[in-house]
């Protein structure tokens, strides 16, 4: 789910203080070392969820006042071994219904994506660069609902703001392998290292979309997870809503739930 | 509707397990109730020139019903599931169907898959030719671009150990190709006679057939092997009184629209080893699919590859753009049905990423030697959330004439249809 590429950053486990507690973040380092100590002690909070299954409605809007609603299914699953798997599949509206999307995350090299178009059966590979391309028309990419591994991007600690009446990091992620972007700039709140919002600045530089996630809610007593999140594009002035509901963890899902062969039964 | 209905699901199993009550709990709350869907659409075809049969028509028109149901019980273990399709055409009784295109029962457990019933099943990867795809017998009479499938009815033990996916299938009732009748068009000049089908199989539709299809990915490197032996899905033709017939397009193309003179499907016993796979690089999506097998002429080999390339958010505009190109090789001579032994085609899909899902494919295909080919279109939006409108439309060059597919050279045609979703 859009976890996804934010799974890692988002799950934490409730009432940890703040950068007292990260290991390795300290004022005599370097901004690259805080960041990355930020990012790690953010991936370890996120650690053990198993699997979640959740509903969710994706809004899109295009700027002129027009909306549509689309409701689907997501699916993760945590792997130790290798990158998290993703899977999120449309129920609504009828003529995209079934269609369904895979993402194998790897943690060393990019995301292996496939999805699958039910109308003529077939399971389609996303070739990595074309992973800028929108995600079913919305102002989300295939890359946004990658995997966000720790090792995607090397990071840059750019100082404390306020975001929201929270204390945050401020944080920059420049990406390692194939993106469509040139850099992000992450706000993580100090007290849960939940996300809170991470700009996104296309492979000219320029500001391309903002994304806000909000209404974090703690599941299992461990995990946070935002469930609004919205994506404004400021180039094109769409922006995309995706919001959560029934979250489920430990559901019991294994690895051929993600296998590109289960595509084909989802609806 | 249904986030409540999955709220009510949890909290109920919640309370089960507060009180210590052994219940089965789903412990994915997804709804475990039939879900049905159906579709209507109304279409209708018009043809820009007449045909060589008088019996035949420059306009048709057909309505199309479908509706698909399943459920998923035991935890998502088991399902069941059901989709009809139906077809009537107001002026060719051969493009009529009735057709069960699933209907199994599916138990998933760690590991493998077990399923039992009618189903469809796709292999392969590349755009405009499907050579390795054998399960489903294709609904010809649907459309002639092979993309429309029967259901086949099948036994599938598919096992996924720690190195790739096996599927194992076991086949039996054939199912025949749906051809136009003699008033029907998309067809050559002799009307095909499906009901004079011939087999080389003594038990006929009875026959079983089996198959196996490994596939597997290494990071960018997808790849399957497949092999099917048993009835061919494609048959040649014989002149429907049995005389086997010399494919010779020419000959066929001058011979007398007669009332009774037609051709008939002959589906021969096969075995084919096929072979697909597909390599991803950078924006590049390589496709290749080959197959190795016999037919009563002989052995045959035939192969088809290329990209796909697309240009995201293409020169700014938010339209993606995908540029398809393939070759096409067959060692079989062309005949109505096998018209890719030398061709190249060129094409490219537009996504438009809109509100309304607007999509346009347009595929070129030429014979390297004949000329022959044809240009087809498709285009589909929606409107609203309940209504689906699409264009499809393809025009057939003849070439040198020398091509079969110099047959369907007067059946360039436009359709339109419109989708209802229920």
């Amino acid at each position: 789910m859009i976890t996804l590429a934010l799974a890692a950053l988002l799950v934490l486990p409730a009432g940890v203080a703040g950068a007292a507690d990260i290991a390795g973040f300290s004022p005599d380092r370097s901004p690259e070392e805080n960041g990355r100590a930020i990012a790690e002690e953010a991936d370890r909070r996120g650690e053990g969820f198993g699997d979640t299954s959740a509903a969710l409605s994706m809004t899109l809007f295009d700027g002129r006042g027009n909306s549509v609603t689309r409701a689907m299914r997501s699916r993760t699953l945590e792997r130790t071994d290798d990158g998290d798997r993703t899977l999120l599949f449309f129920e609504d509206p009828a003529d995209v219904r079934g269609t369904a999307f895979l993402t194998h995350g790897h943690p060393d090299r990019d995301d292996d994506q496939w999805l699958y178009l039910p109308a003529v059966k077939r399971v389609k590979r996303i070739a990595s660069r074309n992973r800028s391309g929108a995600f079913m028309s919305s102002e989300f990419s295939y890359e946004d609902l990658g995997n966000d591994d720790i090792e995607k991007y090397r990071y840059r600690y750019l100082g404390d703001e306020t975001i929201d009446g929270k204390d945050a990091y401020k944080l920059e992620r420049l990406p390692v392998g194939t993106s469509g972007y040139s850099r992000q700039v992450a706000w993580l709140d100090q007290q849960h290292l939940r996300i809170l919002k991470i700009d996104y600045y296309d492979r000219a530089g320029a500001l391309l979309k903002t994304l806000s996630a909000e209404r974090h809610e703690l599941y299992e007593n461990r995990f946070w997870r935002a469930l609004r999140m919205e994506m404004n594009n400021h180039q094109t002035g769409r922006r995309t809503v995706l919001e959560w509901a029934d979250y489920v963890f430990g559901s019991g899902l294994d690895a051929r739930d993600f296998e590109r062969e289960a595509l084909r039964d989802l609806r | 509707m249904r986030a409540t209905l999955n709220v009510k699901r949890y909290a109920t199993c919640a309370s089960a397990l507060l009180i210590g009550v052994a219940t089965a709990c789903p412990a994915d709350a997804e709804s475990t109730d039939w879900r049905w869907q159906g579709e209507i659409t109304a279409q209708a075809r018009w043809f820009t020139e007449s045909s060589f049969d008088p019996r035949q028509d420059r306009r048709d028109f057909a309505l199309l019903g479908q509706i698909e149901g399943f459920r998923d019980f035991n935890n998502r273990k088991d399902r069941v599931a059901l989709k009809l399709r139906g077809r009537a055409d107001d002026r060719d009784a051969e493009r009529n169907l009735t057709d069960v295109t699933e209907l199994y029962w599916r138990r998933r457990w760690r590991g493998g898959e077990l399923l039992v019933g009618v189903n469809q099943e796709f292999w392969g990867t590349t755009e405009a030719l499907h050579l390795v795809d054998v399960i489903n017998q294709t609904d010809f009479a649907g459309s002639p671009d092979g993309e429309d499938k029967l259901g086949q009815p099948m036994i599938r033990l598919s096992l996924s150990p720690e190195w790739g996916n096996w599927d194992f299938y076991v086949l039996p009732g054939f199912r025949e190709r749906t051809f136009p009748g003699s008033r029907g068009r998309l067809r050559g000049p002799l009307p095909i006679f499906a009901d004079a089908a011939r087999y080389e199989a003594s038990e006929q539709q009875d026959h079983i057939d089996v198959a196996v299809r490994f596939n597997h990915y290494i990071g960018p490197v997808e790849f399957a092997l497949s092999h099917f032996s048993g009835t061919s899905r494609l048959p040649l033709f014989t002149l429907a009184d049995g005389t086997p017939l010399e494919v010779a397009p020419g000959a066929i193309g001058a011979l007398p629209p007669g009332i009774d003179l037609g051709i008939a499907p002959l589906y021969f016993l096969t075995d084919q080893t096929g072979f697909d796979g597909t390599l991803v690089s950078g924006g590049w999506l390589w496709k290749l699919e080959a197959i190795r097998g016999r037919d009563p002429r002989g052995r045959f080999n035939a192969a088809t590859g290329g990209f796909e390339y697309t240009f995201t958010g293409f020169a700014g505009s938010g339209i993606d753009v995908g540029v398809i190109v393939e070759y096409q090789y067959d060692s079989r001579p062309t005949d109505l049905l096998i018209t890719s032994n030398d061709d190249w085609v060129a094409g490219a899909r537009l996504a438009f990423n809109d509100f309304s899902g607007s999509e346009l494919l347009i595929l070129a295909s030429t014979d390297a030697e004949t000329r022959a080919g044809v240009i087809s279109l498709e285009a589909s939006r929606r409107f609203g959330s309940q209504w689906k409108g699409a264009l499809e439309a393809r025009y057939f060059s003849a070439g040198d004439g020398t091509d079969a597919l110099s047959l369907f050279s007067q059946e360039d045609y436009w359709q339109f249809s419109l989708t209802r979703f229920f």
